[in-house]
């Protein structure tokens, strides 16, 4: 009984979305891309062009003669032309060129505005003109340079004045050179995604073919793939995330690369502009939200219940939930961009341009797998704040947590406090495309500056809640790596909470130019400058770990060095835009991205591959191989900043950012110098460079967790207590009835709790159900 | 020329000078410190500084002094570069009541100059061919002050003065002003380049000003 009743309200959810989905308005693809007219036809005269219908063009020379004047005959036979003697019309005609020019000869074609020509007349009052031919002539004067395309439509009509019965011809001449054949950027990007899914699906078939190969059978996959894939252990979720979020750095790669055959040379036409725009939209977009934070959950899911002693994750089931959001977000989002149409806007989705009438109809996806990615945040924010507060290994205050579980703590906590109102924004943008609403729409009153406001204010702490798990990372790797306990363990703690508070007061900095209230600007540009003093005390605090100590050279150590030098720089550069008198300059220009690639790859890439190569014996039981890292960091560090320190001069000489070309200075007017396109160039081989290089992880990941030497439970030395267990973990990842005790090296006498630690267990509910009094 | 105005490169000077500093510290720090605490053949953990036990709290490794000196030295740093970044912002934004006003209209995808009732030698409209393509040219006479009263017709917009190395958006419903006195040193043409994203032609929407003696 109760079944059914059940069954029964799923169903009249079920409908009601339904009818939902179908009176609202839904996403759809103009045809305003490659299509158009010339290939849908006449639509007065039929939906497809009709083979009765047998068009001609006559006059064209066999060898082009440029800028030469022709006169071209058009004619057609067949049809239901002229089979009626009374008829009022014969037929009717339209011919486009790609270049050069159409004329009319007499009065019986016009030209169209468009540079199209077509018959004259068009009802039963003008016989004697265009419409009742069968023959027209026109002049066509030949470009100067190359050849052209032509395509001629032509219409046998009836004469009974209306369009049934009436039907058209197609016809395609090519005259002169013509140009080779291009690729174009979507085809490119649709067939290397196409590849990367192949290869990664190939990548789970060697996986699973390889644990056992003599045991092989098909009918052991699916059982193996389900049980990966249905998981709420924070292990098998971490690993999905970090296939995710790896699998997303490669794509948001390829767009990168495409984008870079566009730049690569002044002028050069590789993407359309509609291509360009969507293409750098999707790789900011892809990069921040597709890879970056999955990679980020992946590491926290992996690592933070091993770290804390706990079994698991507090909210397993959350946990997928969180996860399996992500992937159906990445399919919303994308499916815009092979509509063709797909999102415009620029990963910050400025309105009004997002909800003006020219931004590509994809960006209504865009928002939508946003406000999914938002859902997801906030999800798997609930589960590790709970999981802090709750789940900590007896014995285990605040004060001692490991500093990577440290900077998930602060970055969850500043996720939690932004992206409400970036998932505000979104829903508003959202309404605002689909049903109407005019949030956004400055002429009914809607604020131009209020989207930047809401996107700023979870968009810059949403750069720390990046950063400062690779600062986690980056404290764990070099402690360990120089056998030190982390210098000024509290004054790190502080930094990181330093830079959680003032990360949020500091977003005016995105906005010095946007024309908001001068006090806001003044305030942000004071409170920006402040964000350096904490930033520079992790630094020096990193830089003295290594004091006394006994650094052990291994991939992980390299790359948390050479996070040392690139995010140092990307810090530096990062203290131009708070003075606000440079940052007119340097606002929108190449240096902006200069320096937050230094930021996002230097220091987040850079801290996150460190992780990779840390982590990887314990998640796999199976130890990396140290020559290909070594190899892996040479040739992405040297390529990663023979891409980006160029972009800081190029920024300094004017080159604007999501600018599908750039003009070099000529004898009329000054604009960037010629070498730009030469750095350009290189700056395009480098990035190729760096692409390739990533691979070498990924054959590196793949190789040595099949065959690589078996993990001991502490390959490095480090003390936090996921190198307690075993390699890989076992699963619950601590033994529930006999979780780890922390001990301390150095005992204290005060094991009371602090003010912090008394506020958090008054707020929480005791275990025994509450109520037994001391 | 040179893109960017006087008060950027005083100041980009400047800052230059303070972050080399920095940056060496840093890489000289770093690289002493790995190599002159490294471990005697790179790879053995044996010798063991703090000696870690998993799941045993290591040894604090701290000094109250040395955290105080890199919060307080580079807070000053900061304060200072603070200050000498402030004085300019006044020179960005005091409005000149006698400032020539020319109204500059921006739509998707091209700039629109009025120059009002003023002289032709002080602001006069043309055209400009700009690789292939007709675009607006702003002829401007040094040693005049300007204000650029500026608004949007549809989305959001931003005139570059590269030569000036200035930029402020333009919004629909709403007026930002750009204030400028072209000094004879920024006599000759510059490209103008929209720098705020609006669309497809967003990377053509460019202009041309020119300041003339």
């Amino acid at each position: 009984m109760l079944k059914i009743k059940r069954n029964s309200r799923a169903l009249a959810i079920l409908a009601i979305l339904l009818i939902a989905v179908a009176i609202a308005p839904s996403a759809q693809s103009y045809p305003f891309g490659v299509s158009g007219v010339q290939n849908d036809g006449c639509t007065c005269h039929g939906q497809s062009p009709s083979e009765e219908v047998v068009p001609s063009l006559e006059g064209l020379p066999d060898e082009l003669e440029f800028g030469a004047t022709y006169t071209l005959n058009i004619t057609f036979t067949g049809g239901p032309s002229g089979t009626d003697p009374g008829a009022t019309a014969l037929g009717g005609f339209h011919l486009w060129v790609s270049a050069g020019s159409l004329a009319p000869v007499d009065d019986k074609v016009k030209a169209n505005p468009d540079g199209s020509v077509t018959h004259n007349g068009i009802d039963n009052e003008d016989s004697g003109q265009g419409n009742d031919q069968t023959l027209w002539q026109v002049e066509w004067t030949a470009p100067s340079e190359g050849g052209a395309k032509f395509i001629l439509h032509t219409n046998s009509v009836n004469g009974d004045g209306t369009s049934g019965g009436d039907m058209y011809g197609r016809l395609t001449m090519d005259v002169g050179p013509q140009p080779t054949e291009q690729a174009s950027g979507l085809t490119v990007l649709a067939t290397a995604i196409l590849l990367m899914v192949m290869i990664t699906l190939g990548c789970v078939l060697w996986v699973f073919y390889r644990q056992s190969p003599d045991a092989f059978a098909w009918e052991n996959f699916w059982p193996w793939f389900s049980d990966f894939i249905t998981s709420t252990d924070h292990k098998k979720v971490g690993s999905l995330y970090m296939v995710n979020g790896l699998f997303f750095l490669g794509v948001g790669g390829l767009f990168a690369m495409i984008f870079r055959i566009q730049l690569s040379s002044p002028g050069n036409d590789f993407l359309t502009q509609d291509e360009y725009n969507q293409f750098f939209t999707m790789h900011g977009t892809t990069m921040i939200f597709l890879a970056a934070m999955p990679m980020i959950a992946g590491f926290a899911n992996w690592i933070v219940p091993l770290q804390l002693g706990a079994s698991d994750l507090a909210l397993p089931r959350l946990n997928a939930l969180a996860f399996w959001l992500n992937p159906a977000a990445a399919i919303l989002i994308f499916s815009g961009i092979f509509s063709g149409q797909g999102a415009d806007t620029g990963w910050t989705g400025y309105a009004p341009y997002i909800v003006s009438h020219t931004a590509h109809s994809g960006a209504t996806l865009w928002v939508a797998g946003q406000i999914l990615l938002v859902a997801s945040s906030t999800i798997s924010g609930i589960n590790f704040m709970t999981t802090f507060c709750t789940m900590r290994a007896p014995g285990m205050g605040w004060m001692n947590m490991p500093l990577f579980s440290w900077s998930m703590l602060i970055a969850t906590l500043m996720l939690f406090i932004s992206i409400p109102a970036f998932g505000i924004g979104l829903i508003q943008v959202l309404l605002d495309r689909t049903i109407g609403t005019v949030f956004y729409e400055v002429a009914a009153g809607g604020d131009p500056l209020l989207w930047s406001h809401l996107f700023w204010y979870f968009g810059h702490p949403e750069v720390y809640v990046v950063v400062l798990p690779a600062f986690g990372v980056i404290s764990e790797v070099l402690s360990t790596s120089a056998r030190r306990t982390i210098f000024g363990y509290k004054s790190m703690v502080f930094a990181l909470a330093g830079i959680g508070i003032i990360g949020f007061i500091v977003y005016g900095h995105h906005m010095f130019t946007s024309g908001m209230s001068p006090l806001l600007r003044f305030v942000t540009m004071l409170t920006t400058m402040l964000v350096a003093v904490p930033t520079g005390i992790k630094i020096f605090n990193w830089l003295q770990t290594m004091h006394g100590g006994s650094l052990v050279y291994r991939t992980h150590t390299l790359w948390a060095l050479g996070f040392l030098v690139t995010f140092t720089l990307g810090g530096i550069s990062g203290m131009y835009f708070p003075a606000i008198a440079m940052d007119l300059h340097l606002h929108e220009t190449y240096f902006v991205v200069a320096h937050f690639h230094y930021v996002f790859v230097g220091g987040i890439v850079f801290g996150l591959y460190s992780g990779i190569y840390y982590w990887f014996p314990k998640a796999t039981g199976r130890m990396m191989n140290e020559k290909l890292g070594i190899l892996h960091f040479m040739t992405g560090f040297i390529s990663y900043n023979l891409i980006f320190w160029p972009m800081h001069r190029l920024g300094i000489q004017g080159m604007p950012r999501r600018q599908h070309t750039y003009f070099i200075t000529t004898d009329e007017y000054f604009a960037l110098p010629p070498e730009t396109a030469d750095w350009n160039m290189m700056i395009t081989i480098a990035a190729f460079m760096f692409f390739a290089s990533n691979f070498i992880l990924v054959y590196n990941m793949i190789s040595s967790g099949l065959r690589g030497r078996k993990a001991p439970s502490d390959p490095w030395g480090g003390w936090s207590m996921e190198w307690m267990v075993t390699s890989p973990p076992p699963t619950p990842s601590h033994d529930p009835s006999n979780l780890p005790n922390m001990k301390f090296a150095e005992v204290h006498d005060d094991g009371d709790p602090g003010l912090f630690g008394r506020l958090i267990e008054w707020m929480m509910i005791p275990e025994d159900g509450g109520g037994e009094e001391e | 020329m040179e893109a960017g105005g006087d008060v950027f490169w005083a100041l980009f000077n400047e800052f230059n000078l303070w972050a080399l500093l920095v940056f060496v510290i840093v890489m000289v720090w770093m690289f002493h410190h790995s190599l002159r605490y490294r471990s005697p053949d790179g790879k053995s953990l044996a010798n063991d500084a703090d000696e870690f036990i998993p799941g045993v709290f290591p040894k604090e490794n701290d000094d109250l002094r040395m955290e105080l000196a890199w919060t307080i030295i580079p807070f000053i740093l900061i304060i200072y570069l603070t200050f000498i970044a402030w004085g300019p912002i006044d020179e960005l934004w005091s409005a000149d009541p006698d400032a020539h006003e020319i109204k500059i209209t921006a739509s998707q995808w091209s700039w629109d100059f009025d120059c009002g009732d003023l002289d032709a030698d002080i602001c006069e409209v043309s055209n400009i061919d700009v690789e292939g393509q007709t675009k607006p040219l702003l002829l401007l006479k040094a040693g005049e002050s300007y204000m650029f009263n500026m608004t949007s017709e549809d989305v959001t917009h931003a005139p570059f003065f590269l030569d000036w190395g200035l930029k402020e958006d333009i919004q629909p419903g709403m007026e930002t002003r750009i204030y400028h006195t072209p000094s004879i040193d920024e006599i000759g043409a510059s490209l103008l380049m929209c720098t705020e994203y609006c669309g497809k032609d967003h990377g053509y929407m460019t202009a041309v000003v020119e300041v003339h003696a």
